[in-house]
């Protein structure tokens, strides 16, 4: 993280010494392509990550000349790009920027894109676009990408005029940070960047008709919420992301511990308090934990923070929660009411919100009802973890290397899972200590998201082991980025589960299509060979007896690695709530 | 079980408002019978007014979903019953 502060303008110096120069000359007259680079400098971007093409040139000539303020990472496809904003983003909670040429350029960005909306990532996409003149005639490169990412983006824009550009850039900016987070596309046609204008910095406040993105909190509703949370004799805290985007972990914590409220996380809130606290009570959703899964369905009070209700972790809603009431803190309103009807709505911010209702609400110790959530527990270690954590096969399970993981690096790694069972051995099994220190593709769930959101992890916060946790499916999809890792020296860790399977498809193959395998088989390449052609050292493991001397020995460079462990090629992940079936239907075995 | 509403919402003159006004509709499996739009006085402002036939469910949250769209500064819907429902932007 201090890399990247170095770089930010000290408090109260709002430009950079360069621009300062640049600015006093006695003609501010730039080309729309310096302006842009000029206003996303202006706008605290240090980073950006992109790949260059014909309608995005003027621009790359500009930052040719700005790689003292901006450093510009050059992936290997622009699907890497976004995915590495969005690892930037949501590792150090600034915006994340990429930049792309257009037509396949531009289209390539469209994955992140949705990804990014899923999870309110704040990401900004640069692209650059035919001349206008040529727009609508089927030029070279010409793909119509605002009508492509309109429903995909929180806002997009396409700049035919450079005056426009730093006030758009700026717009652009805030609209991915503030309210709920999200991406947006700037689109700037290649005259625009081309031509020129007098550049001023935008400096104004953003006021944006009909954008309340911090809305007035509601204190009768607090009240309300309060009054409820006092009355319930079996409440459950659920936490989502926007308590970690709010930051507001610390107000959470004092609100569950006054109220002795029960908590537990969705796939992305997990890490929002560690989860080593005693209120803490498990992951919920499709492979979270049987306590939280099966108490949403007999506990009298649901409070949800931050979280959507995603089906995932609902199951089927006309079996999710019947007998609760529900109180609802979202900064979205479309969010609210949306899959689950509430008693009390609260639109408002999580950090105010929770800092309100904490000083309301009463005082509370609630052991009977914590006791309910011990006993699950001790269910799910006999039937589940047990085995998951000491397996009697000689075979590794990726549950076991996920505990060893967080043991060996004492769960001070930032980790990045992609998408599979190795995913979700790595939600129940890292033991997430804080927030933002497990990364992953929750709402879209793509495959091929974390090693290049690695790559943005490992930018941004040099002040900790960054380890990619992938499936051996998911690596081919953008294993490409090696290349820019070791090019940028950036000290990933990567970890391939190798199970020769798209495991999580074969899982329900195997359960609910008759293990009729069809195309989930995979023949892999030697991924260390991959690893050395591209420079760096690679590692395979297949033995319980090497697996902590092999992490040690992973964690211990200071270089990028690649370490392939090679684990149980059949195993399931469990517990499960099976598609279509209510929460409380999870499935121990 | 589809009933018939009209929706008018206001937007910035933006071309992508008519996109994702009509991306939204058919995300929540709303039949557009009609559509008309027309500029404000100022010229700074869209009007849209649709009808449309559509479950009460995908009527409500499409409206909720659509207000909250960043340049989207109002939109309500009235079904054939004259319940009027509003959703402020934001
Ligand atoms: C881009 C993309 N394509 C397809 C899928 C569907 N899918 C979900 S999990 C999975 C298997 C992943 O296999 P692997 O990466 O080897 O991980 P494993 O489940 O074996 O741990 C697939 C194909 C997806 N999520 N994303
Ligand atoms: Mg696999």
């Amino acid at each position: 993280m201090e890399l990247e502060r170095a770089a930010v303008p000290a408090a109260g110096q709002t430009r950079l010494p360069g621009l300062e120069r640049d600015l006093a000359r006695p003609s501010n007259t730039i080309s729309g392509a310096e302006a842009v680079v000029r206003s996303l400098a202006e706008g605290g971007v240090r980073t950006v990550f992109g790949y260059p093409g014909g309608a995005i040139m003027p621009v790359y000539d500009a930052l040719f000349d700005h790689g003292h303020e901006i450093r510009h990472v050059l992936v290997r496809h622009e699907q890497g790009s976004i995915h590495a904003a969005e690892g930037y983003a949501r590792a150090c909670g600034r915006t994340g920027v990429c930049i792309a040429t257009s037509g396949p350029g531009a289209t390539n960005l469209i994955t992140g894109i949705a990804d990014a909306k899923m999870d309110s990532t704040p990401v900004v996409c640069i692209t650059g676009q035919v001349p206008s003149s040529a727009l609508g005639s089927d030029a070279f490169q010409e793909t119509d990408v605002i009508s492509v990412s309109a429903p995909l983006t929180k806002w997009n824009h396409q700049i035919t005029d450079p005056a426009e550009i730093p006030a758009m850039i700026s717009k652009a900016l805030y609209l991915a940070r503030s309210g709920r987070p999200g991406p947006v596309l700037v689109d700037i046609t290649k005259d625009a960047q081309i031509g020129t204008l007098a550049y001023r910095p935008h400096e104004e406040e953003h006021e944006i008709r009909g954008y309340e993105p911090f809305p007035t909190l509601d204190e009768e509703r607090v009240e309300a919420a309060c009054r409820l949370i006092d009355r319930a004799k079996r409440p459950l805290v659920l936490v989502g992301q926007g308590v970690l985007l709010s930051g507001a972990q610390k107000e959470l914590g004092e609100f569950v511990e006054k109220a002795g409220l029960p908590f537990a996380c969705t796939l992305l809130g997990l890490g929002a308090i560690t989860s080593e606290h005693p209120l803490y009570v498990g992951l919920l959703g499709m492979h979270g934990n049987y306590g939280p899964n099966i108490k949403t369905n007999e506990c009298d009070l649901l409070v949800a923070v931050g979280m959507r209700f995603d089906d995932r972790v609902t199951g089927d809603l006309a079996k999710y929660a019947r007998q609760a009431k529900v109180v609802h803190l979202d900064i979205d309103a479309s969010e609210i009411g949306k899959n689950v009807p509430a008693e009390v709505e609260i639109l408002a911010d999580a950090r105010e919100a929770l800092g309100a209702m904490t000083t309301r609400v009463r005082s509370r110790v609630r052991t009977a009802w914590l006791a309910e959530f011990a006993a699950c527990d001790a269910v799910e270690r006999a039937r589940v973890i047990e085995n998951d954590l000491n397996p009697a096969s000689p075979e590794l399970r990726m549950s076991e290397v996920m505990d060893r993981l967080a043991a060996r690096t004492g769960g001070r790694a930032l980790v990045i899972a992609d998408v599979g069972q190795h995913q979700m051995a790595a939600a129940r099994y890292y033991g997430c200590r804080e927030g933002g220190a497990f990364i992953t593709s929750g709402g879209l769930g793509t495959m091929g998201f974390a090693l290049p959101a690695a790559m943005g992890v490992g930018l941004a916060r040099r002040d900790r082991p960054v380890v990619a946790v992938i499936g051996d499916g998911g690596f081919q999809m953008t294993s490409q980025e090696l290349a820019t890792i070791v090019e940028e020296r950036i000290p990933v860790k990567v970890m391939i589960l190798n199970n020769g399977y798209l495991g999580m498809v074969r899982q329900w193959q195997e359960l609910f299509f008759r293990r009729r395998y069809s195309q989930t088989e995979l023949t892999n390449p030697d991924f260390v060979a991959i690893a050395e052609a591209y420079g760096m050292e690679g590692r395979r493991v297949s033995e319980r007896t090497e697996l902590d001397a092999s992490i040690d020995e992973m964690l211990s460079s200071e270089a990028p690695y690649l370490l392939e462990v090679v684990v149980e090629r059949e195993e399931n992940v469990f517990p499960m709530v099976p598609a279509g079936a209510g929460c409380a239907e999870i499935r121990l075995e | 079980m589809h009933a018939q509403y009209t929706v008018t919402a206001l937007t910035e003159k933006e071309n992508s408002s008519f996109l994702r006004l009509i991306a939204a509709m058919g995300r929540h499996r709303i039949e557009i019978e009609s559509y008309a739009c027309s500029t404000s006085p100022s010229g700074a402002t869209y009007k849209h007014v649709l009808t449309v036939r559509a479950r009460p469910e995908g009527m409500r949250r499409a409206v909720k979903q659509i207000g909250g769209y960043v340049g989207v500064l109002g939109i309500c819907y009235r079904s054939l019953e004259e319940n009027v429902n509003s959703e402020k932007a934001g």
